[in-house]
C-alpha cells in the first residue's frame, strides 16, 4: 500500500552549543493521519515542531511538507500551522478577529467571506455565538477551541500541536482529547501532535514517534508500541511495566521468544532486541497481563500479597515473590470481575504470564535520582 | 452676660490681630525696637567691633561679592558665622525677599535702581541707621546713593560695588568696532555679535538711537514709545546676532573661542579677559557706558542687624574692598580700595574709563512697575521675532 | 494580605503619605494657581482679563502654538526612535546586551539636565566636537554651527526625554509573550502586520504613558530649550517664568499655567479617545 506523505523529516539535527536537542531524527507523517511525538520533557519534541513550523533553523537535515522542501521557506509561508503550548491567542482581539487573522493576511477574501469561513470553522469546534467575546472572557476549553479554529480556518496541510491540552485541568483534558480526535477524523487534516503524556498519545494517534534525548526510539502504531516496544526506553516509558533488573538469558526458544532467569525464577519473554544466551537483561512485565490465582499452584511463580490498592475496576496488587533468591516484588493489575477470587493482604498467590506480557532488553543502569 | 461676650470677642479679635501681624511682619517689632531704644549706645559700637557678639549673618548676594577669604577673616574678627545664598538677578532677589518679607536674610545686595521701588512695593528693607556706619571709608558716591535709595524720607542702601556695561571687542577680528553701540548691529559682523536680551541692552540701543530712557521712564506711554523704537531696531539687528548671552561664563567662552567678536560686556569681565589676552578690549562707545551700582541693604526681616552693620563696615574697609576689586575686577565704594588694586588692573580701568567717560556713564534709573512690564514685553517680542 | 488590607479599611492608612504628597504638592498649589488666575494683578479684583490677555495677544498665542507643536513633534519623534529601540532591547537582544543597552540609556540621566545641555553645547557649537570631526574627515572645510537652531532644540528634547518614553514601552513589551509574535508569523503575518495588529496594540498603554510623560516634559522644558535654542528659543514656559520672576505678575503667570495645563490634559484625553484606550487602562 502506498501512502501519501504529508510531512517528512530526514536526518534532522539541532544543536545549541554542546547540547544536541534533536539528534538525527527521521520520520514520515502519512496524509490525514494523527501523528504524535511522545517523549519525556526536554527530549526535544518542541524543537522538532518549531523547526517544522519555521521558528528554529535545523543544524542539519531536511524537512518536507507535501513533498516540497521547506528548509528555506520562511515561517509565514509554510503550509502548516502551529497551536502553541500556551495557545498564544491575541488578547487584544475578539474571537472573530483572532480566527480571521490568518485570512486577513492572505488578501483577496471579502470580509463577508472571511466571516463565513470563520463561523464555519467555529461551528466545527463547537464555538458558536461568541464572535465578539474577548479572549479573556473565555474559559480554558473555549480558548483551546479558538486556537484550533484560528489555525484550521487556514486549511493547513498539517496542523502542528504543541501539548495544547497541558494547560487544562484533568476532566477537561479527557473531554478535549476525545474531541480533538473526532475533529481530526472529521476534517481529515493531518495532525502532528506533541505530548509527554503517553495516555494521550496512545489514545489519539494513528502513529506515535517516541523520542528520548533528541533521538528517535520507535515510530509505530500505539498497539505495536505497547505490545512490541523496540527499545528499552520505549518499554519503560510507554504503558505501565514492572521492571526487573539483571536477569539472564537462559536460551532462545525461537526468533521472537527466549527463556530468562531472574533470582532463580524462570520466565518466557519476547526478545525486544537481539539477544544471546547469557546476556544480562532487564525484564519488563505488564501488570495488566499477569494472571493471579489464590494459593500455591502447580505452575507459576509463588508470592505473597503485600499491598492492595483499590481502584474501582481493578486493584493494584503488590506481590512479594517468595521463592526468589533475591528480593523481588511485582505489581499486578487485578481485575474485579464476578469470577475473580477474593484477595487479602498476606494471601499466598501464584502469578503466571505469557510471552506477550514480558519483554527482555539488554540491561541498562537505571538513572540515578533526578533528571540529568 | 452680654458684657462678657463682648470681652471675649475683643480678646479673640485682638489675638487674631497679633497673629496676623506676626505672620506678615514678624521681624518688625524686634528689628525696630533696639534701634529706637538705644541709638546712643549703639553709635559707639562700630569702633569697638564687639567680637563676642557671635551669631550668624545670612546674606543674599552676587557671586564674588563675599570672597571666602574675607568671610573667614570676618568670622575670625567678630565670631560671627556667615551663611551666603547667591542670586543671579535683581528680580530673583526681590522675589526671594518678598516671599518671606525678608525673613531668613539679614543683608542683601540689590542694585540701586531697584531699592526704592522694591521698598515701596514690597517693604522688604529697613532704613539705614547712618550712625552705625563708618562713613569715612566710603567714597564720594555715598550721598548720591543714599539719595537714590530714599523712600518716604529714609535711605535704604549703602553704596558697595559698581560697574559699567559697554562693549568688548576682539581687536584682531574687528579692529574698527566699538565706536558706537550700533556696531552691535553691523552686517559685516554677522553671526559674530552677541548681547543680552535684557534691559541693559535696551538702554544701550536707546542711547544709540538718541533716545533718553531715563527721562522717558517717568511716563508710561513715553517709555513704551522709546522701547518700541528700540525693539524695532533690535528686530532689525537680530539676523546678525549669534546668540543672546545669559551668563558671564557663556560670553567669555564665546569670545575666547572666537565664535563671537563683538559683544556687550560687563567691565570686570572684559578687564579680566584683557588681562589674559590683550587682543580683547573693553571699549566705551560714544553713547557712554551703562552703569549700575550695587548696594548693601538690610532686610526688614533681619534677625541679626548688628552683624549686618559689622559686615558693612568690614567689607568697605580699604584692605578688604581691595580683595574684591582684585578678585572680580569690580570697583567699590571704598574710598581707598582703588589704590590697593593691582597696577595692571588699575591701568586698564584708567584706559577704559578716563574722566570724560566716567562723566558720561548712563546710570541705571529707578523703574516704576510698568517699566519692568514694558521691558519684558520687548524681550519677549524680540525673542519671538523671526 | 492585600485583600485583608482592603477589607479592613486600613488601605487608606498606607496611602496617607502619597495622599499628603499629592495633596500638598499638587492639588493645593494648583487650586491656588487656578484661583490666582482670575484675579487682577493690580486691583485684586476678580477678572477674566488674564485670560483675555493671552487670547488677545498674537505673541503669546504664537509662542504657545509653537511650543505645543514642537512638543507634539518631538514626542512623535521620540516615539519613533524609542519604539524600535525598546523592541530590540526586549525582544531581540540577549540578556547581557539588553542590560548594557538599558544602562547606556539610563546612565545619562544620572547627570543633571543642565550639565547634559552644556555637554551638548560643547558637542554642537561652531568650534565643537562635531564640527571638528566633520572637518577632520574632510566633509567640510570650515566650522559649522549646530547650536541655536530649531533642529537643535528638537534633538536636545528628544534626547532629554528618551528615557521616559523607552521605559514604559519596554515595560509593556516585556509583558508581550514572544509566542504571540510567533503565532502572528505562523498565521501568515509579516513584520508590518504583526507590528500593527499585535505588537503595537499590546504596547499601546506603554506608548500612551510614555508619550504623555514626554509630551508634558517637553511642554514644560526650560533648561534645554533656552540653552540649545539660542535667540529663537522662545518657549511658553519662558513666558510663564517671565510673568512670575520678571514682571511679578503671578496672576498672569497663573493664567498661563492654567492654559498650558488645560491644553495638555485636553490633548492627552483626545489622544486616548482616538486610540480607544481609557485612562485607567493606560495608566
Ligand atoms: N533556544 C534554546 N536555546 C538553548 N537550548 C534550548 C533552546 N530551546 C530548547 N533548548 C533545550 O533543548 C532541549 C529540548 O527542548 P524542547 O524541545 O523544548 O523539549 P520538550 O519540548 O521535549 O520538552 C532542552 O534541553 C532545552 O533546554
Ligand atoms: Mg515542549
Amino acid at each position: 500500500m502506498t501512502q501519501e506523505i504529508d510531512v517528512s523529516v530526514v536526518n534532522l539535527t539541532k544543536r545549541w552549543g554542546n547540547l544536541t536537542a534533536v539528534n538525527n531524527v527521521s520520520f514520515d507523517v502519512p496524509k490525514g493521519s494523527f501523528f504524535s511525538v511522545l517523549g519525556p520533557s526536554a527530549s526535544g519534541k518542541t524543537t522538532v515542531l518549531r523547526m517544522i513550523a519555521g521558528f528554529e533553523t535545523p543544524t542539519a537535515g531536511d524537512m518536507f511538507i507535501g513533498g516540497q522542501r521547506i528548509n528555506d521557506v520562511p515561517a509565514n509561508k509554510r503550509p502548516c500551522n502551529l497551536v502553541f503550548q500556551r495557545l498564544a491567542l491575541f488578547p487584544m482581539m475578539n474571537v472573530l478577529d483572532n480566527v480571521t487573522f490568518g485570512l486577513r493576511r492572505r488578501g483577496g477574501i471579502s470580509k463577508a467571506e472571511m466571516e463565513r469561513m470563520a463561523n464555519d470553522v467555529l461551528a466545527r469546534v463547537d464555538l458558536k455565538g461568541l464572535n465578539k467575546r474577548k479572549i479573556s472572557q473565555l474559559s480554558g476549553g473555549q480558548q483551546q477551541r479558538v486556537a484550533l479554529a484560528r489555525s484550521l480556518v487556514l486549511d493547513p496541510t498539517v496542523l502542528l500541536l504543541d501539548e495544547p491540552l497541558s494547560a487544562l485541568d484533568l476532566k477537561l483534558r479527557q473531554d478535549m482529547k476525545l474531541e480533538l480526535k473526532r475533529l481530526q477524523a472529521r476534517m481529515g487534516t493531518t495532525f502532528m501532535y506533541i505530548t509527554h503524556d503517553q495516555t494521550i498519545a496512545l489514545a489519539m494517534s494513528d502513529t506515535v514517534a517516541v523520542i528520548n534525548f533528541g533521538k528517535l526510539e520507535q515510530v509505530a502504531s500505539p498497539d505495536i508500541l505497547y505490545r512490541e516496544p523496540a527499545t528499552h526506553f520505549v518499554a519503560s516509558f510507554v504503558g505501565e511495566n514492572n521492571r526487573l533488573n539483571h536477569g539472564r538469558v537462559v536460551k532462545l526458544i525461537d526468533d521472537q521468544t527466549c527463556q530468562v532467569e531472574i533470582g532463580g525464577l524462570l520466565s518466557v519473554a519476547r526478545i525486544g532486541e537481539e539477544l544471546a544466551p547469557g546476556d544480562d537483561i532487564d525484564l519488563f512485565i505488564r501488570p495488566e497481563m499477569i494472571h493471579l490465582q489464590l494459593g500455591k499452584q502447580a505452575s507459576g511463580i509463588v508470592g505473597q500479597i503485600k499491598e492492595i490498592n483499590f481502584d474501582g475496576a481493578h486493584s493494584l496488587v503488590v506481590v512479594q515473590l517468595t521463592e526468589s533468591a533475591i528480593p523481588l516484588s511485582i505489581n499486578v493489575k487485578f481485575q474485579h470481575t464476578e469470577q475473580a477470587p477474593a484477595i487479602a493482604v498476606n494471601d499466598t498467590v501464584t502469578l503466571s504470564w505469557g510471552r506477550a506480557a514480558a519483554n527482555a532488553f539488554r540491561h541498562i543502569e537505571p538513572p540515578t535520582e533526578g533528571k540529568e | 452676660m452680654k458684657r462678657r461676650f463682648f470681652m471675649i470677642m475683643m480678646l479673640v479679635v485682638f489675638s487674631l490681630a497679633l497673629v496676623s501681624c506676626g505672620s506678615n511682619e514678624p521681624a518688625a517689632p524686634e528689628a525696630a525696637a533696639p534701634a529706637a531704644d538705644a541709638p546712643a549706645e549703639e553709635a559707639a559700637a562700630p569702633e569697638e567691633a564687639a567680637p563676642e557678639s557671635g551669631g550668624v549673618l545670612r546674606m543674599l548676594t552676587w557671586e564674588g561679592y563675599a570672597p571666602e577669604e574675607l568671610v573667614n577673616k570676618f568670622t575670625e574678627e567678630t565670631g560671627i558665622d556667615v551663611e551666603i545664598s547667591y542670586i543671579g538677578d535683581n528680580n530673583e532677589l526681590i522675589a526671594k525677599m518678598a516671599a518671606t518679607k525678608g525673613v531668613g536674610y539679614d543683608l542683601v545686595s540689590p542694585t540701586l535702581s531697584y531699592v526704592a521701588t522694591a521698598q515701596a512695593d514690597q517693604g522688604i528693607y529697613q532704613p539705614i541707621d547712618l550712625s552705625k556706619v563708618n562713613t569715612d571709608q566710603i567714597n564720594e558716591s555715598l550721598d548720591a546713593i543714599l539719595e537714590g535709595s530714599t523712600y518716604e524720607g529714609k535711605p535704604y542702601a549703602i553704596p558697595f560695588v559698581w560697574g559699567t556695561t559697554a562693549m568688548i571687542v576682539n581687536t584682531e577680528k574687528a579692529p574698527d568696532a566699538g565706536e558706537s553701540y550700533l556696531d552691535l548691529c553691523d552686517p559685516q559682523y554677522e553671526g559674530r555679535i552677541s548681547y543680552r536680551s535684557k534691559y541693559d541692552t535696551l538702554y544701550m540701543f536707546a542711547y544709540a538711537l538718541g533716545l533718553d530712557p531715563a527721562e522717558a521712564v517717568k511716563d508710561e506711554a513715553a517709555y513704551r514709545d522709546v522701547m518700541d523704537q528700540v525693539l524695532d531696531k533690535l528686530v532689525e539687528c537680530k539676523p546678525y546676532v549669534r546668540v543672546y548671552w545669559d551668563s558671564r561664563q557663556q560670553i567669555e567662552d564665546l569670545l575666547k573661542k572666537e565664535e563671537v567678536w563683538v559683544a556687550s560686556s560687563w567691565d570686570a569681565s572684559a578687564w579680566s579677559m584683557s588681562l589674559e589676552d590683550p587682543k580683547f578690549k573693553y571699549v566705551v562707545p560714544k553713547e557712554g557706558a551703562v552703569g549700575w551700582y550695587d548696594t548693601l541693604a538690610i532686610s526688614a526681616g533681619a534677625e541679626n542687624v548688628d552683624a549686618a552693620y559689622q559686615w558693612i563696615n568690614f567689607i568697605l574697609a580699604p584692605e578688604n574692598a581691595a580683595v574684591i576689586v582684585n578678585q572680580t575686577g569690580y570697583q567699590t565704594a571704598s574710598a581707598g580700595a582703588a589704590d590697593a588694586a593691582s597696577p595692571e588692573l588699575a591701568a586698564l580701568v584708567a584706559e577704559s574709563l578716563p574722566p570724560e567717560k566716567m562723566a558720561s556713564i548712563n546710570w541705571y534709573f529707578p523703574k516704576p512697575d510698568y517699566a519692568t512690564d514694558i521691558e519684558a514685553d520687548v524681550e519677549e517680542q524680540l525673542k519671538a521675532a523671526q | 494580605m492585600s485583600a485583608k488590607l482592603k477589607k479592613s479599611g486600613r488601605l487608606w492608612l498606607v496611602l496617607i503619605p502619597y495622599l499628603l504628597w499629592i495633596g500638598v504638592l499638587f492639588v493645593i498649589p494648583h487650586i491656588k494657581l487656578f484661583g490666582l488666575s482670575f484675579v487682577d494683578h493690580r486691583s485684586g479684583e476678580l477678572t477674566l482679563g488674564n485670560y483675555a490677555k493671552f487670547f488677545g495677544s498674537d505673541l503669546y498665542r504664537r509662542v504657545f502654538w509653537r511650543t505645543a507643536l514642537y512638543a507634539i513633534f518631538t514626542t512623535i519623534l521620540t516615539l519613533l526612535i524609542a519604539f524600535p529601540t525598546a523592541f530590540i532591547i526586549t525582544k531581540i537582544l540577549g540578556k547581557k546586551m539588553k542590560a548594557i543597552l538599558l544602562l547606556s540609556i539610563v546612565l545619562p540621566y544620572w547627570i543633571s539636565e543642565l550639565i547634559r545641555a552644556f555637554a551638548w553645547m560643547v558637542l554642537m557649537r561652531e568650534t565643537g566636537v562635531i564640527s571638528y570631526l566633520l572637518q577632520a574627515v574632510g566633509i567640510t572645510s570650515h566650522n559649522i554651527e549646530f547650536l541655536y537652531r530649531n533642529g537643535t532644540i528638537v534633538i536636545g528634547l528628544v534626547y532629554t526625554s528618551m528615557l521616559f518614553m523607552i521605559i514604559p514601552i519596554i515595560n509593556s513589551l516585556d509583558s508581550l509573550d514572544d509566542s504571540l509574535i510567533e503565532a502572528a508569523y505562523d498565521l501568515g503575518g509579516n513584520f508590518w502586520s504583526t507590528m500593527r495588529e499585535v505588537i503595537i496594540p499590546h504596547a499601546g498603554p506603554g506608548i500612551m504613558v510614555g508619550s504623555t510623560m514626554v509630551f508634558m516634559l517637553n511642554l514644560g522644558n526650560y533648561v534645554t530649550v533656552t540653552l540649545l535654542g539660542g535667540k529663537n528659543s522662545l518657549w511658553f514656559t519662558e513666558n510663564i517664568y517671565n510673568q512670575f520672576i520678571v514682571r511679578f505678575n503671578q496672576n498672569q503667570g497663573a493664567a498661563f499655567g492654567v492654559i498650558l495645563l488645560t491644553f495638555s490634559v485636553l490633548l492627552v484625553w483626545i489622544t486616548l479617545k482616538i486610540t480607544k484606550q481609557d485612562m485607567a487602562e493606560a495608566m
